[in-house]
């Protein structure tokens, strides 16, 4: 087995609202090793979306453990928790949630604006990444000057401008057209090959068919975990 | 993140919403610009009225009719009835060692008219010794002599505001003015006090009768109040006691009052702070309004920017680093405005020096950006602690 970047054990996550409680996910245990992409795919309501949340340190889960690049969450502070986002989880999301009237290269540095690193070496590092996303010509323009697919590879370098254990993208073609959505997944397929760890939520099948293991989750449990090719 | 940075950050948002922010500092500027203005007539109404006062000397003594409790800024309603006769005079001024001259007073508020000029100022019915207690010099002609108040002349020595306002340039003496419609021929002009204020009870805007005159002229019988000087300012202790006695035997306690002059002068300083303080309190207030417009912004602000403070928690922002950031928004908001607004209030205040004195304090200054900080950070942190509890998860979601 390679390097681990994730372990769940025993996870589960209860809501108790107004007396009556929901599970949203039931023991679920998973390991993703370093350089593996995943696709996680079920229904809306399966739990994939509080899965893929605590998987990135925004929640924690009622019972269980999860270990980020062996670090434990459950017990980490909010501000330990913060730490551990900015170093080691890069978000990619639906709605890309880029910061606007903030230019590409301005986005981009976010992250690391919150590790006290030099505005030098922010904007180095920036420019860096966004040339690898193939965006070096766009870095002062703004969200609203970009088309979507531009504005989801800004996302990206954003999320691996940190140098991230995992990649963690939720829907990241839910909002593009199918020729923007099929670059950015060539894009993830290119981060694949260069061994970065992907975890894709997904509820559509050829977005999944990128990934070389798929999850299925179904009322809170996996129902499914197979590798293809 | 450090200091810099923060500021940096807040910057960029206040700019991003220019008008809004512009607007939002509005509240703060017109509140720390308006305490800036009305502290700084205050105390240029002090300082002219301090000024007004040592130009007469601090060896003077009034004697003012009824019971005056200085303590008691405004008094009795009315004015109390005078009780001196003309003989107080030579009794206080035989009574005492330590009293130089005595002169009784009428005083009234007048209308003086030359060839369809008019002025208004107090007519002051005094006798000739007048002149030298309150360090008057004449400019062109000669003051009023005992044998004018001995026969009841109509003559008149103007002060130089009325001087000027009246003649102009043109020499006024031997022309005949009016007071309160009875002919008075100008006999002389005082030399200005200075002070250049045209705020209260400005010293050179009076004129000068004689004392018979003056009381034929107002149909009055008695002195309204005594003017006393003391040979010196070691003696004046002795010389208001030697009043003070001298008053008892004829005059019961609360007929009359005797205050020195330097008495009056913290008395009158006293009541200015007291205005002062309570302009600058009213000011105040407009600026606890800014502090809530501020506030309110900020609230619609944090509102507005959920899903950017859902996206910074996400790629690694602490609840604190949000905090800060809306914190230092609304100190930059209000502190901006507060150094606009000490700018703005002190150039309004040099462009009221065409009209009265004004005094910029540095209490002032001090105060009022004190203030306005405190008023961003106190109305910035429930904005600010709002943002920085707000679940990332929830904050992403947001619509």
């Amino acid at each position: 087995m390679k390097e681990e970047v994730l372990r769940i054990s025993h996870v589960s996550k209860v809501y108790k609202m107004d007396g009556v409680t929901f599970t949203a996910l039931d023991d679920v245990s998973l390991v993703v090793g370093k350089g593996e992409f995943v696709a996680i795919m079920g229904p809306s309501g399966s739990g994939k979306s509080t899965l893929m949340h605590i998987v990135g340190c925004l929640d924690r889960p009622t019972t269980g453990t999860v270990e980020v690049s062996g670090r434990d969450i459950f017990h980490a502070s909010d501000r330990e928790l913060a730490r551990i986002r900015n170093t080691s989880i890069g978000f990619v999301f639906q709605q890309f949630n880029l910061l606007r009237k903030t230019s590409a290269i301005a986005n981009v540095e976010l992250p690391l604006i919150y590790r006290g690193m030099s505005s030098r070496e922010r904007r180095e590092r920036a420019k860096t990444m966004l040339a690898e996303v193939g965006l070096g010509d766009k870095l002062p323009n703004v969200p609203s000057q970009l088309s979507g697919g531009q504005q989801q590879r800004v996302a990206i370098a954003r999320a691996l401008v940190t140098d991230p254990q995992i990649l963690l993208a939720d829907e990241p073609t839910g909002n593009l057209d199918s020729k923007s959505g099929t670059e950015i997944l060539s894009l993830f397929d290119d981060l694949h090959a260069n061994g970065r760890t992907i975890i894709l939520v997904t509820h559509e099948a050829n977005v999944a068919s990128h990934a070389r293991r798929v999850i299925r989750i179904a009322d809170g449990r996996i129902i499914e975990d197979k590798k293809q090719s | 993140m450090n200091t810099f940075e923060y500021i940096w950050l807040a910057l960029r948002a206040l700019r991003t919403n220019k008008i809004r922010s512009i607007l939002t500092m509005l509240g703060i500027i017109i509140g720390v610009a308006s305490v800036i203005l009305l502290v700084s007539i205050g105390s240029g109404l002090q300082a002219f009225v301090t000024s007004q006062f040592a130009s007469l000397g601090s060896n003077k003594i009034f004697v003012f009719p009824g019971e005056t409790d200085l303590k008691r800024i405004g008094g009795r309603p009315g004015t109390p009835v005078s009780k001196f006769e003309l003989g107080d005079v030579g009794d206080i001024l035989r009574s005492s060692d330590a009293i130089k001259e005595v002169t009784p007073v009428v005083v009234q508020t007048g209308t003086i008219v030359y060839q369809g000029e008019i002025s208004s100022a107090d007519v002051v019915g005094v006798w000739e010794n007048y002149f030298g207690m309150g360090n008057w010099v004449i400019e062109k002609g000669s003051i009023i002599t005992q044998n004018d108040v001995e026969r009841t002349r109509k003559v008149v020595v103007l002060g130089s505001k009325p001087s000027v306002e009246l003649f102009g340039d043109t020499d006024p003496i031997g022309k005949t003015v009016t007071i309160g419609g009875i002919r008075y021929q100008v006999k002389g002009v005082l030399v200005s006090k200075g002070g250049g204020g045209t705020l209260g009870n400005d010293i050179d805007k009076r004129v000068i009768i004689p004392f018979t005159t003056a009381l034929r002229q107002f149909n009055q019988n008695r002195p309204q109040l005594l003017l006393v000087e003391a040979y010196n300012q070691d003696a004046v202790e002795q010389a208001g006691n030697d009043v003070r006695q001298t008053l008892l035997k004829r005059l019961k306690e609360d007929d009359f009052t005797v205050l020195k002059q330097k008495e009056l002068l913290s008395t009158i300083t006293q009541f200015i702070s007291v205005i002062t303080v309570a302009l600058g309190g009213i000011a105040a207030i407009s600026l606890l309004v800014g502090g809530i417009g501020i506030m309110n912004i900020m609230l619609v602000s944090v509102t507005e920017r959920t899903r950017e403070i859902g996206l910074r928690k996400a790629v690694g922002a602490t609840g604190r680093d949000i905090l800060v950031q809306f914190l230092i928004e609304a100190v930059i908001l209000s502190l901006v405005g507060g150094i606009i607004g000490i700018l703005l209030g002190g150039a309004g205040s040099l462009a009221l020096r065409a009209f009265v004195q004004t005094e910029v304090s540095l209490w002032s200054v001090l105060l009022a950006s004190g203030f306005s900080a405190l008023i961003g950070i106190v109305f910035g942190v429930a904005p600010a602690i709002r943002a920085a509890r707000l679940d990332p998860i929830e904050a992403l979601r947001y619509e």
